[in-house]
């Protein structure tokens, strides 16, 4: 009877504690199949309670194509041209309720996923690439949520960025939003930042001390088939520029930037970043031991986390090519500017010291033998996370595939709420069994019959303190 | 709260095995060039792979997770007070056999 009561209780304090996400609702229709939408609007509502709403804006690289719903609405879109073919890259943006995490993702391959939750809007493409002032992103965010959409905008075309105020949505705040848009489409062999005009807007930021934004950058080289010696290295120069000198000087260690290649493949520690008055260059380096033709793409996402706010600056980038010995080739260059919004960030941030590692280069030894901390570190990150697709690359076929999250598959065959309940009923097993062996273990202390620290599930000790 | 508690000590590790290394790595990196940075895009490839993680974990419902993470915090939380007593007892032990007088 007393385990029985015990039980009874730590499962309703379990339920309690549990929050309502693990109750899945589909508020949205299906998406129309083999339509096209300009983007899709992906909201993931988990449960009854507003806080475990993700909202993801997935659009294509290029404002022309379109997304197109493929096979069923538990598959996936493409970007598509005019003609239905295949092209481009698909975006996709995500925000959490609180406005702390923001998921950043480039679909490789046209794959732009969307679960059953999914909709998207064809009336309204001119809210494509356009900017999103506070008011006409609270109507897209409300209309997702009501609806119901009324009001007409006028929207700056030169404009890209929103700076999203901490204004209320669903009651509560929202202070982070990011939206961005394609902007720079230059191909041109040889790129200089010698005017005004060679920088190109990425975004504007005011009063940050948080923001970053993605750049990437198409090499391809050798240029007019000429005869070069490219198994080589490549370097290269990026720069970006603040419309105002800023006070104090932003140093190498208020940024952190990680690049990868065209496979999607993290190229870490390869880069050295300097500031002077209103700009930062990067010099980066990309080693390729290929006979032939090269084109890769890097992507830099660059992050700063300055302990001053920035003041109200437009962000400008030049990609700089790079000249070495080797050969010369022809770049063009693309970039994304995207800003986190984070007002009220002004508590001292913690996640700088996460990056501490970063600032020694990394070797073979190093590499090989923190892989075990990194796999903790990638671990307890994924903890405090909810799931996300992955998108894998198959190798010598260089196919993608595409695996959406468990949940998603049990939700589809319509047992998602039976598989959250026999977690719920696993878990509160499991809360008994350790607050049992917790009492016990606690009881032996305080009467002095036990010295040791026993781990819940190891009929050893833990240690001999 | 599990990351608070982790991370920093991860951080740490990580950043003790790299200065150990150093030498190393330079050493590795200029004699061995192409094979150092092979070694390095393979370790690159792997611990892209660890982000998947997130989505392997998506195999346990929601609240086994929380569950996880609850137990696993008391768990950390319990080592620390046992440690961090063990220690002070064996300096309370050490300022116990000085004499000051």
């Amino acid at each position: 009877m007393k385990k029985f009561l015990m039980f009874l209780t730590i499962s309703l304090v379990s339920i309690l504690f549990l929050p309502n996400k693990i109750y899945a609702k589909n508020i949205f229709p299906a998406l129309p199949i083999n339509e096209d939408f300009p983007y899709i609007i992906s909201v993931y509502d988990l449960g009854e309670d507003i806080g475990t709403r993700k909202i993801y804006l997935t659009y294509c690289k290029d404002s022309s194509y379109h997304i197109r719903a493929k096979g069923n609405i538990t598959e996936y879109g493409m970007c598509v041209d005019s003609n239905g073919n295949d092209q481009g890259l698909a975006y996709r943006r995500g925000l959490d309720y609180n406005g702390s995490d923001i998921t950043k993702e480039l679909i490789v391959n046209n794959r732009a996923d969307f679960s059953s939750y999914s909709w998207g809007n064809e009336q309204h493409a001119s809210w494509y690439g356009t900017i999103l002032t506070y008011d006409n992103a609270l109507s897209r965010l409300n209309y997702i949520k009501d609806y119901s959409f009324s009001g007409d905008y006028e929207i700056p075309s030169n404009l890209t960025t929103i700076i999203y105020t901490n204004n209320d949505i669903y009651n509560s705040s929202f202070d982070t939003i990011v939206f961005n848009k394609n902007l720079l489409n230059e191909d041109t062999n040889e790129m200089r930042c010698d005017t005004p005009s060679d920088y190109k807007y990425l975004g504007r930021v005011y009063g940050l001390n948080t923001f970053d934004f993605v750049v990437e950058k198409d090499i391809q080289f050798p240029i007019n088939d000429e005869e070069i010696n490219y198994d080589s290295n490549f370097d290269g120069v990026f720069q970006f520029t603040f419309s105002d000198k800023l006070d104090p000087l932003p140093t190498a260690q208020d940024f952190t930037i990680t690049y990868t290649n065209d496979n999607n493949v993290p190229l870490i520690g390869n880069y050295d970043l300097t500031c002077e008055n209103n700009a930062c260059f990067v010099e980066y380096h990309y080693s390729t031991t290929s006979s032939e033709l090269v084109h890769a793409k890097l992507t830099f996402y660059i992050t700063y986390n300055g302990v001053n706010p920035l003041p109200s600056v437009d962000i400008r980038a030049c990609p700089l090519v790079g000249i070495n010995n080797y050969y010369t080739y022809s770049n063009s260059a693309t970039g994304t500017g995207d800003i986190l919004n984070d007002l009220n960030n002004n508590n001292i941030n913690l996640g700088v010291l996460a990056n501490v590692s970063s600032w020694l280069p990394t070797g073979p030894i190093d590499s090989i033998l923190t892989l075990p901390i990194k796999m903790l570190q990638s671990l307890s990150d994924s903890l405090n996370r909810t799931c996300n697709p992955i998108n894998v690359n198959l190798p010598y076929v260089n196919k993608n595939i595409t695996l959406p999250c468990i949940n998603t598959f049990y939700t589809n065959i319509g047992a998602g709420t039976f598989f959250n309940w026999v977690g719920v009923m696993v878990s509160a097993l499991m809360l008994l069994e350790y607050f049992v062996f917790l009492y016990n273990w606690l009881n032996n202390v305080f009467r002095l019959n036990e010295r040791n620290l026993k781990v819940w599930g190891t009929t050893g000790k833990g240690g001999y303190y | 709260m599990l990351n608070l508690l982790i991370m920093p000590i991860l951080n740490m590790l990580s950043i003790i095995v790299k200065i150990i290394v150093y030498p190393i790595n330079q050493l590795a990196t200029n004699l061995l060039p192409d094979i150092s940075s092979k070694i390095v895009e393979v370790s690159n490839y792997i611990e892209s792979m660890f982000d998947s993680i997130n989505w392997a974990l998506g195999v346990l419902p929601v609240s086994i997770l929380i569950t996880l993470l609850f137990i696993l915090s008391v768990e950390v939380t319990r080592h620390t007070i046992f440690v961090s007593t063990y220690l002070i007892g064996l300096v309370f032990d050490i300022i116990k056999k000085v004499k000051f007088w």
